[in-house]
């Protein structure tokens, strides 16, 4: 009803748009947010096992990526990529176990085997969260790249795959444990 | 069927009371708005969205397809609000106005639709090829069969309701069309749970989302389909029906339920007549006297199916009425003088404005009509006008025979009406004589805000 004899004051005019404004920025920072999300590291990065008992513990002739499969989880798992990483030389160095990465969807654990020189040389994902079926889908397609990532990067510093964030983020955190853990 | 209006019913009758006044500010539509807009906008930000825009194109893709989702569900989160025709915005704003950006939103909504569309199968196209994303998206992926099948539904509601498309279809084609809307919007939701990161990994985000769509269904149902139920609960009877001037008739509703209603001259009603055939349908028809609790006069012109069934009603017919809406009453004026101007059938609301305005405002009627014949309620109009200070001009034939080429030209205007600009203007009538007015009284000086017109509801 449009009556100009009641015409409303200001702070009537503007209060709601301020209130609507704060509570709606309010939940936006509650908000889940992938560039911030928390990762917390548990158990000790694994004893650095020397290379001579490496070298004979390691089966692979060539650099392997490979995600272990749980023995609960359907056969119909993507099958494992296998990585060639030029350059790298041959994975005869020392091989580490990383702290397992707890995170919003579960754990993830990584073991990194280095050449002889230290250069990081292949990642191999001890566990990750699969329990439903959209993290299994989801870690099936984005670990193998993050393997594949890391190994070329010879770091952590590797891009994050889209719907993959919070699976980036507990690859990065362990990983960079297993290097702080192993100079180079 | 031509039968007197019974007098005695009137004489006794007690004008009904002005409908609760919205007290909601153009501000407040504005910020809610924009606060939605905010949320969705920021949400899909917080997620990454912008961040993902510069990124690979498939990512980029992806955050476009989420944004475009995203905006398409805002836009019919608020066009759906303005389904509930909740008294809030309509008091405020009028039916015909929310109708108007309910096909607004509508429109925006096929356009984000279509976009969202594009993205996502852009965005998965990247590392699986065209038809493969197709495939997904249509089917492979969970929901995706209901969701596409929502989607064409939702597609087909809005072409159907193109000006163009909508005047090629009938009433009832277009309405059942219109209300599988809703089912198309229903089954759309799921995949926007289940898919996509924005809801589907943020706890918060789909309790927001799931609890803004929940509270929205409650809404619809208590405000748009309770409505109808009180409505079908407290039916009126047609009292009388008079033959006022060629294919034009008065009809009069009276029942016990009128003692509690409430209603100002100006406004109109959603008239469904208990008729076979034509229960499902309704029409929107203007008072076309002032109010009482002694009944509701609306003068019908007859140009449709339904229309012309009103027209022939029988006395005793159950009516159902929802109302009333609409914003163009007494309550615009202030204490300044009006002009009413009336085009055809826009008489009616016409006559029941006057009714219930003071002789402060010495209201002036500019009545035109194309024929002598099609002239109702002109006796009426006069012992009104006489009776509050007020004169009626009536400017009668086809456009051509007129002296003037534009009767309402600020010049014509000002010479009939020379204190224009200090006068309220009422406009009620075809869509092109209401511009028409609009476009000369402002010419002649008065403030927009001073000029009010309303559709002529038949």
């Amino acid at each position: 009803m449009v009556n100009v004899s009641q015409k409303p004051t200001l702070g009537r005019q503007i209060f709601p748009a301020v209130a609507l404004t704060v509570v709606g920025v309010g939940f936006i920072s509650l908000l889940d947010n992938p560039a911030g999300g928390v990762v917390s590291l548990e158990g000790a990065t694994g004893a650095v096992v020397p290379s001579s008992v490496a070298a004979n513990t390691t089966l692979a002739p060539s650099p392997t990526s490979s995600i272990i499969v749980p023995t609960e989880v359907p056969t119909t798992l993507a099958p494992v990529p296998t990585l060639a990483v030029e350059g790298a030389g041959s994975c005869d160095g020392d091989v580490v176990t990383g702290p397992t990465a707890m995170f919003k969807w579960g754990s993830l654990q990584l073991q990194a085997t280095f050449t002889k020189k230290n250069v990081l040389c292949s990642v191999t994902v001890l566990n990750y969260p699969n329990e439903k079926d959209k993290s299994a889908r989801i870690n099936q397609s984005a670990l193998p790249v993050y393997n594949r990532e890391a190994v070329e990067a010879g770091s952590a510093q590797i891009a994050v795959v889209s719907g993959a964030t919070d699976s980036w983020r507990a690859y990065t955190a362990g990983l960079q444990a297993i290097l702080d853990a192993h100079p180079a | 069927m031509t039968r007197p209006a019974t007098a005695s019913a009137v004489s006794q009758a007690r004008p009904l009371p002005s409908p609760k006044e919205s007290r909601v500010l153009d501000t407040d539509v504005g910020a809610i708005i924009g606060a939605l807009t905010l949320v969705v906008v920021g949400l899909w930000s917080r997620h990454g969205g912008v961040a993902a825009l510069g990124d690979s194109a498939a990512k980029t893709y992806t955050s476009l397809a989420q944004l475009t989702g995203l905006l398409c569900s805002e836009a019919g989160i608020l066009g759906l609000i303005l389904v509930t025709r909740t008294p809030l915005v309509e008091r405020r704003y009028g039916l015909d106005r929310m109708f108007n950006w309910h096909r607004l939103l509508g429109e925006a909504m096929a356009i984000f639709l279509a976009l969202h569309i594009a993205f996502s199968i852009a965005a998965w196209a990247i590392p699986d090829g065209t038809m493969n994303a197709i495939q997904s998206l249509t089917g492979k992926e969970p929901y995706m069969a209901l969701t596409t099948v929502g989607s064409v539904i939702v597609l087909i509601v809005t072409i159907s309701s193109l000006k163009w498309f909508r005047n090629k279809l009938s009433y009832e084609m277009w309405y059942f069309v219109h209300l599988t809307a809703y089912f198309g919007l229903a089954a759309s939701f799921s995949h926007q749970i289940v898919l996509g990161t924005d809801f589907a990994d943020d706890a918060l985000a789909r309790g927001f989302w799931v609890g803004i769509h929940l509270a929205l269904v409650v809404w619809l149902i208590w405000s748009r389909w309770g409505r109808l139920v009180v409505a079908v609960a407290r039916p009126l009877r047609v009292t009388a029906v008079t033959h006022e001037a060629q294919g034009v008739t008065s009809v009069v509703l009276s029942g016990t339920h009128l003692r509690k209603a409430k209603a100002l001259g100006g406004q109109f009603y959603l008239v469904r007549q208990m008729v076979k055939g034509r229960w499902w349908q309704t029409n929107p028809f203007s008072l076309s006297a002032q109010p009482t609790n002694a009944g509701l006069r609306f003068t019908v012109k007859s140009r449709g199916e339904s229309s012309n069934a009103f027209t022939n009603i029988a006395l005793g017919t159950r009516v159902i009425v929802e109302g009333p809406y609409g914003v163009c009453t007494p309550d615009v004026v202030n204490s300044e003088k009006v002009l009413l101007v009336a085009g055809g059938v826009g008489i009616g609301p016409v006559v029941s404005f006057l009714e219930q305005l003071g002789s402060e405002h010495e209201p002036i009627i500019l009545y035109r009509a194309t024929s002598e014949k099609e002239v109702a309620h002109i006796n009426e109009l006069e012992a009104l006008a006489t009776a509050r200070n007020g004169k009626v001009h009536t400017l009668v034939g086809p456009r051509a025979t007129l002296k003037v080429a534009d009767p309402f030209s600020p010049e014509v205007l000002l010479k009939v009406v020379p204190d224009l600009a200090q006068r309220a203007v009422i406009v009620a009538g075809p869509e092109s004589m209401v511009k028409a007015v609009q476009r000369g009284a402002k010419a002649a000086g008065v403030p927009v805000e001073n000029i009010h017109a309303e559709r002529a509801w038949w």
